[in-house]
């Protein structure tokens, strides 16, 4: 789960990273008012959950009053990679003297977490790596001992900037793995005369983790409505495709290869549920009414080849979401743990199901373009 | 000859009495799996399907011959039931929890690591020598004897490609599910050493998906490595920019996971990229 920058810097500032106070307003604000309370000259931000916010015009700069509604109203009508602006943190413009690149994040082939250092600061650092993958520092830290005095004393030097990192990157850490991060971002972290301070702010909180991390959860449910029913239901995944078929699978990489065949017939899936781990017929009855609630969705593909998932289960859970639901075509792909009595309850039922999934695929494409 | 399991293995279940844990041990016991003992705190002194039970993994181990374990404990509590077999000497544990945090699966991959104990997970569906041994919840008849070994991240995927490889009379050496991801206690380049090495497997199947640089960085080590036939398939072909495609790794951001590139590396690495798990035993009657 990502974080705007101006929720981030509320964590950052809890954790004793240096931000500037800054104001968040939406179209409903009133300007005026909000920039009465601003020391000008100021730096206008929208707030987007995507990078290359400064590359598209969404970061602003004001003068006096007159300047900063105008820009605001710009502000507001514009869209970042799809993402429109519905709110725009407004601080105090900084005055930087020189700026670096901060982050923490997890190296997934060392299995550990690691602080990355550029002595470039405001730039992309994806295109660095690519570039001058020399400009790159990083730490691996040892999740048992944590980052070490020396090992930022030499990053301080090799960035040459004459400050010492310690206090800072120890409260990144801390924050990092208290609130089960997979990303803290300082880019750019700015020196200026009164010292170190955070411009931008970026976080990735693990989704695995929101059980525990309760500020956190509470942020989400409020963002998204599919999202919410996904989590309510207890559902794996759920993604929004494009299309007009509803997939059900019962794990990630079926789920993939099964999108694969529908593109190779000549189909597309409307959208994507997987039923992960731990199922029984709760989860996937659930998982019907969400695929089937979009509304271009024509038909049901239900794909299983279970281990963990017991297809009596699955049958149960099939047959009860058609007691409750208005009918719409299914097709059904059962194999797998307890396959014969899920079979034979779904055939009492009047249900067909078949073995092979290129079958199923291959009705589940017709019956898309027939309906 | 299998890898990582085989015959011999004496199995411990935690978690043994959970909904999950205690239908799976009765259908790994049926396979043949040695079940020598098993782990539910509060339990201890129960037995079930003859298996004894024990508050401790400690205490099983202190009372039997155990040289492996198998996780049925959920996400929240996966990082303490894995510290508990680690510091009881055993070597070679499964995680199956889906949905651990990330920190909590560092923390278990490195303090195995310290410690000597192989991880394989979390989020796996486990490791299956058919017809010798199964640690793990794959269905039973998807899978043979025979000279294959098979590496996949997804569980169910595997089960598609062993299905249809039976189907055609193909049979594996050892099937290993590495898990799910983003983060892995066995590798697939940590698999593919040990099908090298084995001398039963003739030809390795390596089934991967979106995200990540895993299989980038699995291909440049066949190359360097691998002399055994490695058949691969990568799905996730039509999956969009950004969207995670339930694995926590399976997600394509920017240039970075996409199936191309990885079909592409594979083959540029003298892998055979198969299109879909029908193609695969064929592909593989060629190479045997």
């Amino acid at each position: 789960m990502k974080l705007y920058e101006f929720e981030a810097k509320k964590i950052f500032k809890k954790y004793g990273i240096p931000v500037l106070n800054g104001i968040v307003i939406t179209k409903d604000t009133d300007f005026d008012g909000a920039l009465s309370m601003v020391t000008f000259p100021i730096v206008l931000k929208s707030q987007v959950l995507t990078g290359g916010r400064g590359m598209a015009g969404g970061i602003k700069f004001a003068e006096t009053k007159g300047e900063a509604v105008a820009k605001i109203q710009e502000l507001f009508a514009l869209k970042i990679k799809k993402h429109p602006v519905e709110m725009i943190l407004i601080e105090k413009k900084a005055n930087i003297k020189k700026e670096i690149y901060l982050s923490i994040t997890i190296n997934k082939e060392k299995n550990c977490p690691v602080l990355i250092a550029c002595p470039e600061g405001g730039v992309d650092i994806e295109h660095i790596a690519e570039k001058n993958p020399e400009k790159i520092l990083e730490i691996e830290i040892d999740i048992f001992r944590g980052l070490t005095g020396y090992e930022l004393r030499q990053i301080a030097k090799k960035l040459d900037i004459g400050h010492n990192l310690f206090d800072i990157c120890k409260k990144m850490y801390t924050l990092f793995m208290e609130c089960d991060a997979n990303l803290v971002e300082i880019n750019p972290l700015a020196i200026t005369d009164e010292g170190l301070l955070a411009i931008d702010a970026k976080m990735v909180i693990d989704d695995k983790a929101l059980y525990r991390q309760k500020i956190f959860s509470e942020i989400e449910k409020k963002r998204d409505q599919i999202q919410k029913m996904v989590k309510q239901y207890g559902l794996s995944t759920y993604v929004e495709l494009d299309g007009d078929i509803g997939l059900i699978s019962d794990g990630a990489g079926t789920g993939m290869l099964t999108l694969d065949i529908i593109n190779d017939y000549g189909g597309k899936a409307a959208n994507f549920s997987e039923l992960g781990g731990v199922t029984n017929a709760d989860t996937i009855k659930n998982a019907m009414k969400v695929v089937s609630s979009k509304t271009n969705v024509k038909v049901l593909l239900i794909s299983m080849i279970g281990g963990l998932n017991r297809m009596d289960e699955m049958a149960e859970g099939i047959i009860a979401f058609f007691k409750e639901h208005d009918p719409i075509p299914v097709v059904i792909r059962m194999c797998g743990t307890l396959e014969e009595i899920g079979k034979k309850m779904l055939q009492e039922e009047g249900f067909d199901t078949t073995d092979d999934l290129y079958e199923a695929v291959q009705k589940a494409v017709e019956l898309s373009k027939r309906c | 000859m299998a890898v990582l399991i085989d015959k011999k293995t004496k199995v411990l279940v935690q978690g043994i009495t959970g909904r999950t844990g205690s239908f799976q041990t009765k259908i790994m016991k049926d396979y043949g799996t040695k079940i020598v003992a098993g782990v539910t705190p509060g339990k201890g002194g129960q037995e079930i399907y003859g298996i004894p039970i024990y508050n401790f993994v400690e205490e099983a181990v202190a009372e039997h011959d155990i040289n492996a374990a198998i996780s049925f404990v959920p996400a929240k509590f996966a990082l303490d039931a894995a510290y508990e077999t680690i510091d009881a000497g055993i070597q070679f544990m499964v995680v199956t929890a889906e949905g651990i945090p990330n920190v909590d699966i560092l923390k278990m991959i490195q303090y195995g690591c310290a410690k000597n104990t192989k991880i394989l997970g979390p989020d796996t569906p486990g490791i299956i020598s058919p017809e010798k041994c199964k640690m793990g919840v794959h269905p039973n008849r998807f899978f043979k004897e025979g000279n294959v070994g098979v590496i996949s991240k997804s569980g169910a995927l595997s089960y598609e490609v062993c299905k249809s490889m039976v189907e055609k009379s193909v049979g594996q050496s050892t099937v290993v599910g590495i898990g799910g991801g983003p983060l892995w206690g066995t590798s697939q380049i940590d698999v593919l050493k040990l099908f090298q090495e084995d001398k039963e497997t003739k030809a390795i199947v390596l089934l991967g998906e979106i995200g990540g640089t895993m299989e980038e960085k699995t291909a440049q080590y066949i190359k360097e490595h691998i002399d055994k036939p490695v058949v691969s398939l990568i799905v996730g072909r039509s999956a969009p920019q950004g969207k995670r495609m339930g694995h926590a790794g399976a997600i394509i951001e920017g240039k970075v996971g996409t199936a191309e590139s990885k079909i592409e590396i594979l083959r540029k690495c003298g892998s055979i990229v198969a299109k879909t798990p029908e193609d695969i035993p064929k592909l593989l009657m060629d190479v045997l």
